[in-house]
């Protein structure tokens, strides 16, 4: 039990960056200025958060009380949880349960193989209930602004958020556990593991953000409160009154543990055998050595784009854009066509497109955690005779190129799927590779300012890595500008031509300040 | 083919430095040896000789050129094995050795040449389209090893090298380290195993709490430190402790 416990602590620390926080803080006592305007960010991205989804939480909440529904709000709000638990855990799945290093460094030492699965699931379990509680404690703080404080309620909200995650927690684990099995009959077996786990989230997304199963889930909580009965017991334990919403909760607890348990007692095997699988190297039946030659920008952009796609966790977490993109396409334009936003023309709506192209795009941590994601092999880029600035274009250009695919994406379907102009998506076609540039410009400057070298995990070097939040932020910033030929347009300043024609020099301003300073800062060294 | 010119690095102004005042000349056809105990600061000098980090003071001269001035063709002539084997795991060891050939920018007709003939050298031609996150610290080795020397440079800066090796690859890269010096080239390696630098070099650096404290021939250290007919090892442990 103590080697259990001293593991879990140990995991608790380093996994889920307990210690870099501790760390965080430590820093923030010598450099004031920088982490105020670090705090001052976060602040912001929470505002920009919490404050649209409390405002929905709102309208959730007045749909039900219209109907003195109480029970269908919480059944509402606690299945959605489900669904965002369910996605969380899909992204950390990865690599909190497969990471090798475990499997190199614990199985070795005297503790059960079962209790290494148990902390690493419980790990797992802790990040599940933060994005839980993120979700569902805006929920009840609106029930609360609604209908008044009630201690005991806050009681059962915050006992039964405990116990909450188990089912969608256990669901995703079950699903991440046959990806990976099936992943580990190929030879390439983590690219197997990212490409299936992307198509896992796309459909999640397809499924999620679908018109009729969102009105159905406000109207018919009920049935799916049959399957997920979680949400079941939790909700009834929040309405019911005095010994049947005891009942309900302690039904809940145990209805947690009881899936915990069963996780425990089959799910130690199953990770065992499937770690053992993934780890396995098959016998290459490649004996002959291929030789092809690349100019030396070449040689990283294909390095830097092999080594994005070959890690889950570099993969879901970088490029998800692309994966988004398409889901996008078709929902932006399926809403689109159902609002019928007739006062909007085929000019204002290619336009709104391509912005939306743009702010996809942004969500690329590819150039912002490009050195970062060398860690200990940075010394490769320090000895080779390339200089920085034409490392600098390979990385660029790996980073393009996928901003590339998710915009260039996006603007296809989004155009054929509303039949826009054709000579408006061909415009949208070439404007997105000039305005993926001075994305790819800041994040790589963001990066080479303070890039994270030091970490043991893929993770931290883009999860847990600011400079990523920053880059994305950067490009989101950019795509404000790009925005404003438009929004002169909009207010009636400029014409239709006009935009178009003052749009892309925007964009080749923004590519020439954001060159100007990348090339400034190589030049330092 | 390598001299250092009061080489100094101190990372802290308030702390001591980790390497102060390095002076040595390293000669074509040499194989020179860098020894020294554990945080003596051998690494240190040798990431100063490679670029990877800035001297505090002094200078770094590679064929004549400015390691400082002239990075980029200091660069090229210079093929680094630096002591812990850490590359790109996602890339496979073919992928690896192609990569940096690239940037090396040799050819495909001589990289081929002379990849498969260090793979089948040190006996990794089987693995060597696995990803290098399967394989063993010693063929990491290997394959740095074999990275380093793909674009054949003039001088090879080897940071304890044999360091996971098996015997029979030891074997071969002393030959090779051998061969090299026979063409003009030179070898500037830092080792923990005496007998190796006693037999192999030509000449040996000896440093201690980041200072040069001896240089010459073994037989020059032997007569400094008045140890007569003993080995390597007796006159390191006499400079050092005397020191």
């Amino acid at each position: 039990m103590r080697k259990f416990a001293v593991l879990l602590k140990f995991q608790f620390k380093y996994k889920l960056g307990f210690q870099r926080i501790k760390e965080a803080f430590f820093l923030m006592r010598n450099h004031k200025i920088s982490s105020l305007a670090a705090a001052l960010i976060l602040c912001v991205i929470c505002v920009c958060i919490f404050v649209p989804y409390g405002i929905v939480m709102s309208a959730i909440y007045d749909v039900f009380a219209a109907s003195d529904n109480t029970e269908g709000y919480f059944s509402a709000i606690t299945i959605m949880a489900n669904a965002i638990v369910f996605f969380t855990s899909i992204f950390s799945a990865f690599g909190i349960m497969f990471g090798d290093k475990d499997k190199q460094i614990l199985t070795p030492l005297p503790i059960k193989k079962k209790h290494i699965f148990l902390v690493n699931y419980l790990t797992l379990y802790t990040t599940a209930l933060i994005s839980s509680c993120l979700f569902l404690f805006p929920g009840f703080i609106v029930f609360f602004v609604k209908t008044g404080f009630s201690m005991s309620l806050l009681f059962k909200m915050l006992l039964g958020t405990v116990f909450f995650p188990s089912m969608p927690l256990a669901i995703s684990f079950v699903l991440i556990s046959l990806i990976m099995r099936f992943a580990s009959n190929f030879r390439l077996k983590e690219a197997a593991a990212t490409f299936l786990g992307a198509l896992l989230v796309c459909i999640s997304l397809l499924f999620s953000n679908n018109n009729e199963l969102l009105t159905a889930l406000l109207t018919k909580t009920h049935t799916f409160n049959k399957i997920l009965l979680n949400s079941f017991f939790f909700s009834k334990s929040l309405t019911a009154v005095g010994i049947k919403s005891s009942a309900f909760l302690f039904f809940s607890i145990v209805f947690a543990l009881l899936i915990m348990l069963m996780v425990y007692l089959c799910g130690g095997y199953i990770y065992d055998s499937i770690t053992e699988k993934m780890h396995s190297v098959p016998k290459s039946t490649k004996a002959l050595v291929k030789f092809s030659q690349r100019g030396q920008h070449n040689a990283f952009c294909v390095k830097e784009t092999k080594t994005i796609l070959r890690s889950p966790v570099y993969a879901l977490n970088c490029v998800i854009n692309i994966v988004i993109a398409p889901v996008a396409a078709f929902m932006i334009s399926k809403r689109i066509v159902q609002i019928k936003l007739d006062f909007l023309g085929v000019f204002e709506i290619a336009m709104i497109g391509v912005f939306i192209a743009f702010a996809i795009m942004s969500m690329n941590m590819v150039p912002s955690t490009s050195l970062s994601r060398e860690g200990k092999c940075y010394w490769i880029t320090q000895i080779v005779p390339v200089s920085l600035k034409n490392q600098a274009k390979g990385r660029i250009k790996a980073a393009v190129i996928l901003y590339l695919i998710a915009g260039e994406i996006f603007i296809f379907l989004f155009g054929m799927l509303l039949k826009i102009d054709f000579l408006y998506i061909i415009y949208g076609l070439a404007i997105i590779p000039v305005g993926a540039l001075p994305f790819s410009y800041s994040g790589l400057l963001i990066d080479l300012v303070k890039p994270k070298l030091y970490w043991d995990k893929e993770t931290e070097a883009v999860k847990q890595n600011f400079n990523g939040l920053l880059g994305i932020l950067a490009g989101i910033f950019l795509t404000v500008i790009y925005m404003i030929p438009f929004g002169l347009y909009m207010a009636g300043f400029f014409t239709k031509e006009l935009t178009l024609v003052v749009e892309p020099i925007v964009i080749f301003v923004c590519l020439l300040i954001t060159r100007y300073l990348l090339n400034k800062r190589l030049e330092k060294g | 083919m390598l001299e250092l010119n009061s080489l100094t690095k101190i990372y802290d102004i308030n702390s001591v430095p980790a390497v102060l005042d390095v002076n040595l000349k390293v000669e074509k056809g040499e194989i020179f040896g860098f020894i020294g105990p554990n945080g003596a600061g051998k690494s240190t000098v040798i990431k100063m000789i490679t670029g990877i980090l800035k001297p505090t003071q002094g200078e770094v001269f590679v064929d004549g050129m400015s390691m400082s001035k002239r990075p980029v063709d200091c660069k090229k002539i210079i093929g680094y094995v630096p002591d812990n084997p850490d590359i790109y795991e996602r890339l496979t060891g073919n992928e690896y050795l192609n990569f940096m050939a690239d940037v090396y920018d040799v050819p495909v007709n001589d990289r081929k040449e002379r990849i498969n003939k260090y793979i089948k050298a040190f006996g990794i031609e089987s693995a060597i389209n696995q990803q290098i996150k399967s394989f063993s610290h010693g063929m990491r080795q290997k394959l740095v090893i074999t990275a380093a020397l793909v674009h054949q440079p003039k001088l090879w800066i080897l940071d304890e090298p044999m360091v996971g090796l098996d015997p029979m690859a030891v074997k071969t890269l002393k030959d090779e380290m051998k061969e090299h010096c026979k063409k003009g080239n030179t070898v500037f390696f830092s080792t923990h195993i005496l007998e190796v630098a006693e037999k192999l070099c030509d000449r040996v650096g000896i440093i201690n709490r980041s200072e040069l404290v001896a240089i010459g021939t073994v037989e020059e250290l032997k007569a400094k430190a008045n140890t007569g007919d003993s080995s390597l090892e007796d006159v390191f442990m006499n400079i050092v402790k005397g020191n």
